[in-house]
């Protein structure tokens, strides 16, 4: 189970995981098999500390992981998201008997976990969920309908916020009866990733199993997760637009066009810098993020914001600057570049969208001004 | 922790955790009882980052038990629980 951050960096780049991701991506699902074998190799736990029997690996080791699985799977890299976001909700949020129950089990990926926030009508506003979770005699009724859960079709257990009497609440609810879970339509960008549109009608779940007091769920729970997403979703966003640098990169250094490598156009090499720049600045600022997380700064959540923003600027340039280098064949239905850019258009979306973000760092910018300026009254 | 620092008395509690959330909700004044939480003074970012702020500060862990909105919906009700735990009166 434990494993070494070196040792998983070495699978995803080595072996056979490139030819099987590249598999799922183009079949359009991760299967079961896949899942598992990300679990053997200890990649479901790795946030998870040892004594739940995780790998324990601190968030700026974890980003490493994400970065790099991106670049091969896009798809199975928003399944560890997901799953870790409910793991972070756990042990974070949770009761200490709630933690012991679940967390070995999700650390070992023995059940996978999906994370059920989004509704039709709520998406970024998180405060207008429509789902109740009705809590009596013991049990928590859940009613609602979530769409665009990812893996919400392999999951085993969903984390499902909505209202309560006690104000945005969240519990854990067990996969099965109760609720009909049907695929989503495929989507362009992570389109192996198994989004389903779920409805729970009053279906139970053990009180046992609420994340966090009534009330915390929404905002504390939900935007704590959100943090950890931003940052692996942006770790995710750099995975990939490397991986378009390095393409458009081998591209350049070999096509010959009338007589003169690709790459000794000065225009080309201006396309490949910019979108190299943009890939490193992103990955410092993430790295940069995943440390205030893991130190629990109070910043943290607008550092992730900053970095999920700079993140899906980098790689929409950098796919779209590869493109124009890798020229027609690139856009080949089925070529890696194409599956790189519809990631990196979904990437705008997930976790926040770029307006969102920006609209969270700027109200930061002037919340600080507006404290510096009362700070002379008090 | 690195922002971990010495704190004395109740009032000193009080007066950080005060300016910490003027800061937050870039006010000058802010009465110790207002809703900060359900009437929406502060967003969903700012309610983490008071969580965050007086786990570090007063270097204090925040345990389910202490998961009641009464503990963070207020400068007094946050100032009450840290004060708690570090056992000021």
């Amino acid at each position: 189970m434990s494993a070494s951050v070196v040792d998983v960096l070495k699978w995803l780049r080595h072996g056979d995981f490139p030819d099987r991701a590249d598999h799922w991506e183009q079949a359009g699902a991760v299967d079961a098999q896949g899942v598992r074998e990300a679990a053997d190799a200890g990649l479901l736990g790795l946030t998870v500390p040892r004594r739940y029997g995780g790998d324990g690996w601190s968030l700026p080791e974890v980003v490493e992981v994400h970065r790099t699985m991106a670049g091969f799977s896009p798809s199975l890299q928003s399944l560890l998201v997901v799953h870790s976001m409910v793991c972070q909700a756990v042990l974070r949020w949770g009761r200490s008997d709630l933690r012991e129950l679940v967390l070995p089990e999700l650390a070992a990926g023995t059940k996978i976990a999906a994370f059920a926030l989004t509704e039709a009508e709520s998406g970024s506003d998180i405060r207008s969920l429509r789902t109740t979770l009705a809590e009596r005699d013991g049990e928590i009724l859940v009613t609602g309908r979530k769409r665009w859960i990812s893996f919400g079709e392999l999951a085993d257990v969903f984390l499902v916020f909505g209202m309560s009497d006690g104000g945005g609440s969240c519990a854990l609810v067990p996969a099965g009866a109760g609720q009909r879970v049907s695929p989503e339509p495929p989507t362009t960008g992570l389109r192996a990733s198994r989004l389903a549109d779920i409805e729970f009608d009053a279906t139970p779940t053990s009180a046992n199993l609420a994340v966090g007091r009534p009330g915390f769920g929404v905002p504390h729970v939900a935007t704590s997760c959100l943090t950890l997403g931003r940052v692996l979703v942006a770790a995710a966003a750099v995975g990939v637009a490397q991986a378009a640098v390095e393409l458009a990169t081998a591209h350049a250094a070999q096509r010959q066009v009338g007589g003169v490598a690709l790459g000794d156009r000065q225009l080309v090499r201006g396309l490949l810098a910019e979108a190299s720049i943009l890939a490193e600045a992103a990955w410092a600022m993430v790295r940069a993020a995943a440390e205030r997380v893991e130190e629990r700064d109070p910043e943290a959540a607008t550092a992730a914001g900053r970095a999920k923003v700079l993140a899906a600027r980098a790689v929409s340039v950098a796919t779209d600057h590869a493109s124009r280098v890798l020229g027609a064949a690139g856009l080949a239905e089925g070529h890696r570049l194409t599956r790189l850019s519809q990631a990196a258009r979904t990437y705008q979306v997930i976790e926040g969208p770029n307006e969102v973000l920006l609209d969270l760092v700027g109200a930061d910018l002037l919340r600080r001004e507006a404290a510096t300026r009362q700070g002379g009254d008090r | 922790m690195s922002g971990t620092k010495q704190v004395v008395s109740y009032d000193e509690v009080h007066q950080q955790v005060r300016e910490y959330v003027l800061g937050l909700v870039g006010v000058s004044e802010l009465d110790g009882d207002r809703e900060l939480i359900t009437e929406h003074v502060v967003d969903s970012v700012a309610a983490i980052q008071m969580v965050d702020f007086v786990e570090r500060t007063f270097g204090i862990e925040v345990e389910d038990e202490d998961l009641e909105l009464a503990n963070f919906n207020t400068v007094n009700g946050l100032t009450r629980l840290v004060a708690e735990k570090l056992r000021l009166s």
